[in-house]
């Protein structure tokens, strides 16, 4: 038995000093308690314990925030809750955790303050001069829907000076979405310099074509660079004098490699050793949209005068190119053209689609899964075979690699024209590779001296019909059937490379205007229009006055340093301003509505282009966040029922009824349990008390 | 520990023997699942994210009318006297009355699961943070249990030691808004927003926000076991008092 103490003595004297006494031990337990719980919270330990980790920023995230040395304002203008649709609240929960969780890791140098546009009318002013735009919702209000306005604009302020406004941040099922927006934005006010990337892109045959008054987009790279410049520091990369790669140069394109000479293919060496990421875009030849969406083909080679080649010295580091052209023969992933026909003498006209085997979407099935369809012989499924297929098919893209997890998540660009690109059989030492992207099992190569125009040139409309019918048959004919194979189209290559130049002497620079002239590649893909004015001019940076001179030969560097990637890609063509922003399909008289630069398509370009620099200049585990998607937890109260053909007022009329039975489960179960349990006990209780008065009897 | 048991049962027994518990039972159950059960719909989201945004609004008015009677009906019918003359320490009485509120409250929210296992039925809940919530919804209680008893144990009259609870709690709610507000607003040779934050750091319910994400902080548990640890401590002393008084 435990002893009462009491910790005051029993005496009127004391007593009477008691309340003085206790107030001024809570004062002192506050203080002690206050210490302990602030100190708790600066020492502290915390486990995210959601199932999709959703408060745990990335180490980039948490890289950016700890190197914060001005206080970052996050102003949130966010219309309230309330107002949202039911099923967004959630999201908006998570919203405000994950400023929640940006303001913890910033340990004071991040402070959250939330507005309300509605609040005020000057409130909703400074949103909207900020360039905050509202969206339009539906809200359920007694019964009826009515259309209300959403406020999630956020403006970060960092220090004095630098500021980011995001007119209105999407709402999404992870925090991780909004810390791939987030996180950026604050890189970008914080950091003083991106990293640089250098592009070499070769002129093209053509500039474009003139349509009555229009003029189509040329059919080079200049919008390319130009739309990207202003948002990543693009920069064309100066060789003129074959000087090296400057040092803060993380990042070089090669937009269709054409004509590179021994001392370009030493750079790009060189780049590479010093630990550069390089990134291929490989086409073999060159397909000209021309008027009445006649293609005209132009064969080209990658390496201009000079002893070495740059096939080889892609396979000196690992990487297999081929100079043929990559056919698709399965007819979901061809894309289609499409033409407008018009008979000039009737004057009907209808649409003819067409399916272009050469113009393909790597897909992202498991080809594996789908064997059996390959594996047909007369109409029923061979097993043994369909057992080798499985085990010899791959899924069309690697989403186990982040790069594919970045950049292509969404959807995989068309390619257009491309060229096979493998690993080589044998690795070389210290680098490890991975293919990116395949063809269906029915990929095929050709050499690309082939006729690839399906019109033949004819101009007359029956002619043209004729003459595509014919080609359609043609290449039907080309499906290897027989021998299924994926054609890799993608790698990426990384690890300790050993030079291409490691054995040979270092090509000397081009000092002279004349041999300049006869060696260097094409000259930038630039409008002439563009040239003279500066400002659209795209990514024309100034060029250093301390640019790196050619280095002697006995400064090569043999191997590699940390750090260096190479990405081959076997198609440049699909991020050609006409494919890119062209869109053949606004065009006038008898093109395509339907084509490989149709909108839709030249977005998807631009969006893996845009991933494909961030992957390459951001944190990678930022870019991952992006395309993750959270886990789908909508509620199924009930199915369709689909074998019976349900009508849909049938569906709703059960599901509304189902609603209602869950809702009353749900409101009077709980409360039903506590009063049986209530009913036992007053059972036992009546029973407990007529024992006891029965042993009194 | 066995002495608090024993206080422990004779709570419980007080509670369940008459019609309090159920009484008060209903009332919790029926605003909270109601609330609830109008989460189920078709394509919604299987979150409990709205059921816990209500819950400590709940709690306000739900726990000072549990914990009125904690001391308040001892001293009327005039029992705590004698209970005080048990060989039983003074924070042994007060753990047994608080861990009774804690058993009730915990069956209570027991009973609430129904929700969670409906939406676990038809989509995919997360459990985790379900649970984690749970947990934090039982550290808000025992926080309010707190001060409740504390209140309950400087007045004779039930309705008062409602009443302050009430207001108390209600005050604790808003602190968390209230010290949002002053950001930015004091100036600094008054503090500044270091004022502010430390009303914002009074607030229970900012901690429960913290843990109800699905993510235990240290620093949060800490401040609960302060906050229970303050009043707990506070309502010994007013035992300690009384005692003292005679």
């Amino acid at each position: 038995m435990a002893k009462t103490v009491c910790p005051l003595p029993h005496n009127d004297h004391h007593a009477a000093g008691f309340v003085g006494g206790a107030v001024l031990r809570l004062v002192l337990l506050f203080v002690v308690l206050a210490e302990v719980a602030f100190l708790a919270s600066r020492y502290r330990a915390r486990a995210d314990l959601t199932q999709d980790r959703q408060y745990t920023l990335t180490e980039s995230t948490q890289k950016v925030l700890g190197k914060l040395e001005d206080r970052l304002v996050i102003e949130a203008y966010f219309s309230p809750d309330e107002d949202l649709p039911v099923f967004h609240r959630p999201y908006r929960v998570m919203l405000r955790d994950a400023l929640k969780e940006y303001e913890e890791i910033g340990r004071g140098h991040v402070r959250v303050v939330y507005f309300n546009p509605f609040e005020d009318r000057t409130l909703r002013e400074k949103a909207e001069r900020l360039g905050m735009k509202p969206q339009e919702a539906q809200v359920r209000d007694t019964g009826s829907l009515k259309a209300t306005e959403v406020w999630q604009g956020l403006r970060l302020r960092y220090g004095a000076k630098k500021e980011s406004v995001i007119p209105f941040l999407q709402l999404a099922q992870g925090t991780y979405f909004y810390e791939s927006v987030l996180t950026p934005r604050i890189k970008q006010l914080t950091v003083q310099q991106r990293p640089k990337i250098g592009v070499l892109a070769s002129r093209t045959s053509s500039g474009g074509m003139v349509i009555g008054e229009r003029r189509t987009p040329a059919q080079g790279f200049t919008k390319l660079l130009q739309a990207f410049g202003k948002d990543y520091d693009l920069e064309p990369l100066d060789i003129s004098k074959g000087q090296l790669v400057r040092p803060e140069v993380e990042v070089v394109l090669l937009l269709r490699p054409k004509n590179y000479t021994d001392r370009i293919k030493f750079i790009l060496d060189q780049f590479l050793m010093r630990g550069g990421k390089l990134v291929v875009f490989a086409d073999a030849c060159e397909v000209e949209v021309r008027e009445d969406r006649e293609l005209r083909g132009h064969l080209f080679s990658y390496d201009g005068p000079g002893e070495t080649r740059f096939l080889d010295q892609l396979r000196t580091y690992g990487v297999k190119v081929e100079h043929k052209v990559v056919g698709e023969g399965v007819r979901e992933l061809q894309q289609t053209f499409g033409m407008m026909y018009q008979d000039p003498r009737t004057g009907q006209g209808g649409f003819h689609p067409f399916f272009y085997p050469y113009n393909l979407q790597p897909a992202k099935d498991d080809w594996a899964a789908r064997a059996e369809a390959f594996a047909q012989k007369d109409g029923k499924v061979d097993q043994e075979l369909a057992a080798q297929y499985k085990k010899l098919f791959k899924p069309g893209c690697d989403e186990s690699h982040d790069l594919i997890k970045a950049v292509a998540s969404v959807a995989l660009p068309g390619l257009f024209w491309p060229c096979p690109v493998d690993l080589v059989e044998t690795m070389p030492k210290g680098v490890t590779g991975k293919v990116l992207l395949r063809t269906s099992p029915l990929g095929w190569t050709e050499m690309p001296n082939i006729d690839l125009d399906p019109f033949q040139g004819a101009r007359d409309p029956r002619q043209r019909m004729q003459n595509l019918e014919r080609w359609t048959n043609s290449k039907g004919l080309m499906r290897p059937l027989s021998n299924p194979t994926q054609i890799p189209l993608a790698v990426f290559v990384e690890g300790t490379f050993s030079s291409y130049f490691a054995d040979k002497p270092v090509p000397p620079a081009m000092p002279k205007k004349k041999d300049e002239a006869k060696g260097d590649p094409d000259k930038w893909d630039e409008d002439p229009k563009a040239k003279k004015d500066d400002k659209v001019a795209g990514p024309t940076k100034p060029k250093p006055k301390d640019a790196a001179t050619a280095e002697p030969a006995e400064s090569k560097l043999r191997v590699s340093k940390p750090g260096a990637q190479l990405l081959v890609i076997g198609d440049a063509t699909f991020l050609r301003d006409d494919f890119a922003f062209g869109n053949y399909a606004e065009m006038l008289r008898e093109t395509a509505v339907v084509g490989p630069a149709d909108r839709g398509r030249g977005q998807l370009a631009l969006l893996f282009f845009r991933n494909l620099l961030d992957w390459l200049v951001q944190e990678r585990d930022l870019l991952a966040l992006r395309n993750k998607s959270g886990t789908d937890r909508r509620m199924k109260l009930l199915a369709r029922d689909e074998a019976k053909g349900e009508r849909t007022e049938d569906f709703v009329e059960r599901l509304q009824s189902r609603e209602k039975w869950l809702q009353r489960l749900v409101s009077f179960g709980p409360g039903g349990l506590l009063c049986l349990f209530g009913l036992l006990m007053w059972l036992r209780r009546s029973a407990q008390k007529r024992a006891f008065l029965n042993r009194l009897k | 520990m066995r002495n608090i048991w024993t206080i422990c049962r004779r709570e419980l027994r007080s509670y369940f023997f008459s019609p309090i518990a159920y009484v008060f039972g209903l009332l919790f159950l029926g605003i909270t699942c109601w609330y609830g059960s109008q989460l189920l719909r078709h394509e919604g989201q299987a979150s409990m994210v709205e059921f816990f945004r209500l819950l400590p609004q709940v709690f306000i008015g739900f726990l000072p009318a549990l914990t009125m009677r904690l001391w308040a009906e001892e001293r009327k019918t005039g029992t705590l006297e004698l209970l005080l003359t048990f060989p039983v320490s003074i924070p042994q009485i007060i753990a047994g009355k608080f861990f009774a509120a804690m058993v009730y409250l915990a069956l209570l929210l027991i009973l609430t699961l129904a929700l969670p296992v409906t939406m676990a039925w038809h989509g995919k809940l997360d459990w985790y943070s379900v649970s984690v919530t749970y947990f934090a919804s039982l550290l808000l209680a025992a926080a309010y249990v707190s001060v409740g008893m504390f209140w309950s144990s400087i007045t004779r009259d039930q309705i008062i030691a409602f009443l302050l609870a009430l207001v108390t709690l209600f005050a604790l709610f808003k602190t968390g808004e209230f010290g949002q507000s002053l950001i930015g607003l004091l100036p600094e040779w008054l503090g500044g927003d270091r004022i502010a934050l430390f009303v914002l750091a009074l607030s229970p319910q900012r901690y429960f926000d913290s843990i109800a994400r699905g993510v235990v902080d240290t620093g949060d548990l800490v401040f609960y076991l302060c906050f229970c640890a303050f009043f707990l401590h506070a309502n010994a002393l007013v035992l300690y008092g009384k005692r003292v008084k005679g």
